[in-house]
């Protein structure tokens, strides 16, 4: 759990690639020994932020503090940069065993032979691949290169990891070893994680902390049902197509856009409520997270709404997965991004 | 097409009978060729390293120069380290001239712009995939250099090959540099120079095929080592 004390602190950054601004974060902060998720839409700046994070890039502009120091890739000591690593999403592996894989960090700061012997082991048993020490890594598939590169990335003990769509490009059952195993490392390793994921349930269903990124900037509110949508008028009143539904909203907006709805301005009900609020969408309910006092529920209706009620309705409706439900929400609620 | 055959047939006499001067021949180029290779290696692996992934102004120029001297006439070469180690020359008091070494720089001169581009072009590519994963791990300048060279090793050992192929098969530069002295600098080529203008065919044509004979065993021995590493 978070330590109360920040492990970065973003100060006015900036990131022009030419004349195109991708980030624009006036201030931001990650508490050191929690789960971080960078959540956007593709080519929102997620990886150009992790970048900036893991000193692989400079900011155009902007300071960041590590630990309450101003770091720069270019001044920052090696043995600064190495507290600090980074899992690409597409990771490559060398064409060398998955034990040399695993082992390369620990060579690099020059571990002695019998330590990295241990600490390899140690780190593919993490991950779940205790065996694979002799295996061509370049033979695995994407979700075992994964799996690999976590190890490696865990293998030289970092303060921070930093995972750029961890299970983006890998298969059901892999995402799910992945997913398992970042909530362990929070609770066995003293670890800072953050993630970047396009998946907003994998990043509520991880994190401590979930960041919104949209077009380079943070969303400055809590921003949960995020989707892809195309706005168009009909019938005097205009509509968002989101998923194969249409959902009624206020806005001047026209064409392609994003909108969010907050969890908690939907109303779950069991049947057709007659209501003046113009959205009840008809769904299913996917999945239950009891949060304590509030429950979150996924309902799979044309896209994978997140709800949030409280634990004393989710008893009086006796909610199970599988459940038809509708979804009831004023036009006004749905904001337009 | 008498000439083929005769050759065919003295090569094979020349190669059952261990003539002591075909082999003596055959190994002074090997050595020579070796040598070069070797510095033109150590020379132009870093060189393309430098070139193909460095930051610095003029780093384009360096590499279109490098591709432009893939093609250097070897007789151009040969004329310009004469014209350095001959007496009058900056460096004729070393008294290099006529002598192996003279040969070995000229090979040299010729391997390493084909070693260097081929290594450029070759780590450009695994620099891009290489880089974004050592350096999060921690490894440095050095470090990740030597990953990326590591990773490029079957294009590098493919480098090598092609340099070592120019240099032993050149006779231009050899022939200026060398002189074609009888047990001296008589290389393989500068001896089927001297046979074709002597009229004798049949051993110009016979080691012609012990010089394909060679470059075939050294390039099994290069496959080797690539198909071991890949």
């Amino acid at each position: 759990m978070g330590t109360g004390t920040a492990i970065y602190n973003l100060e006015g950054i900036t990131k022009c690639f030419g004349p195109l601004e991708v980030l624009d974060i006036p201030a931001l902060g990650f508490e050191e020994g929690d789960i971080h998720a960078l959540v956007g839409p593709n080519g929102a700046g997620k990886t150009t932020l992790m970048k900036l994070l893991a000193l692989l890039d400079s900011p155009t502009s902007g300071r960041i503090l590590y630990r309450m120091k101003e770091v720069h890739p270019r001044t920052a000591p090696l043995s600064l940069k190495r507290e600090i690593t980074m899992v690409d999403q597409n990771p490559v592996m060398f064409t060398t065993s998955v034990f040399s894989n695993t082992a390369y960090g620990l060579r690099a700061r020059g571990v002695g032979k019998a330590e990295t012997q241990r600490r390899v082991a140690e780190a593919l048993h993490v991950v779940g691949l205790e065996g694979f020490e002799k295996r061509r890594a370049a033979k695995l598939s994407s979700g075992e290169s994964q799996r690999v590169a976590i190890a490696r990335a865990l293998a030289v003990r970092p303060n921070v990891l930093l995972l750029d769509e961890p299970t983006a490009n890998v298969d059901p059952i892999n995402a799910e070893i992945i997913e398992d195993l970042i909530r362990r490392l929070r609770e066995e390793e003293n670890v800072t994680v953050i993630l970047s994921t396009h998946n907003l349930s994998q990043a509520y269903r991880l994190a401590d902390n979930v960041i919104t990124v949209m077009a380079g900037r943070i969303a400055d509110t809590f921003k949960e049902n995020l989707f892809k949508a195309f706005i168009y008028d009909e019938g005097g009143e205009t509509w968002a197509r989101v998923g194969d539904r249409a959902v009624s909203l206020v806005t001047e907006k026209e064409g392609q856009a994003y909108v969010s709805i907050d969890p908690r301005d939907i109303i779950v009900s069991h049947h057709k409520v007659l209501s003046s609020a113009r959205n009840c969408l008809k769904g299913r309910v996917t999945k239950v997270v009891d949060k304590g006092k509030v429950v979150l529920l996924g309902v799979e209706a044309g896209e994978e709404y997140s709800v949030q009620i409280t634990h004393a309705s989710f008893l009086e409706l006796n909610i199970t997965i599988g459940a038809p439900v509708y979804l009831t929400f004023k036009s006004s609620v749905v904001n337009v991004l | 097409m008498d000439s083929l055959g005769q050759g065919m047939a003295t090569a094979a006499k020349l190669l059952f009978s261990l003539d002591r001067e075909v082999y003596s021949i055959v190994f002074l180029s090997l050595r020579i060729s070796s040598a070069a290779i070797l510095a033109a290696a150590l020379v132009g692996v870093p060189l393309g390293y430098l070139v193909g992934t460095g930051k610095f102004r003029g780093r384009n120029l360096l590499g279109t120069l490098l591709n432009t001297f893939m093609a250097l006439p070897t007789v151009i070469v040969g004329l310009f380290v004469f014209t350095i180690l001959s007496q009058q020359g900056p460096l004729g008091s070393l008294n290099l001239l006529f002598t192996v070494k003279a040969v070995i720089i000229g090979q040299f001169i010729l391997a390493t712009p084909i070693v260097a581009a081929l290594t450029m072009s070759a780590v450009q590519e695994v620099d891009i995939r290489v880089r974004p994963v050592a350096q999060p791990l921690g490894a440095g300048t050095v470090r990740t250099a030597w990953t990326v060279l590591e990773e490029a090793r079957f294009a590098l050992i493919a480098a090598v090959i092609a340099g070592f192929g120019r240099a032993i098969a050149e006779v231009g530069s050899a022939l200026v540099l060398g002189g074609n002295i009888k047990g001296y600098t008589r290389t393989v080529t500068t001896a089927i120079a001297m046979e074709t203008s002597k009229g004798e065919y049949g051993m110009a044509i016979a080691l012609g095929i012990i010089l394909l004979i060679v470059s075939f065993a050294v390039n099994i021995f290069f496959r080797k080592l690539q198909a071991r590493t890949a």
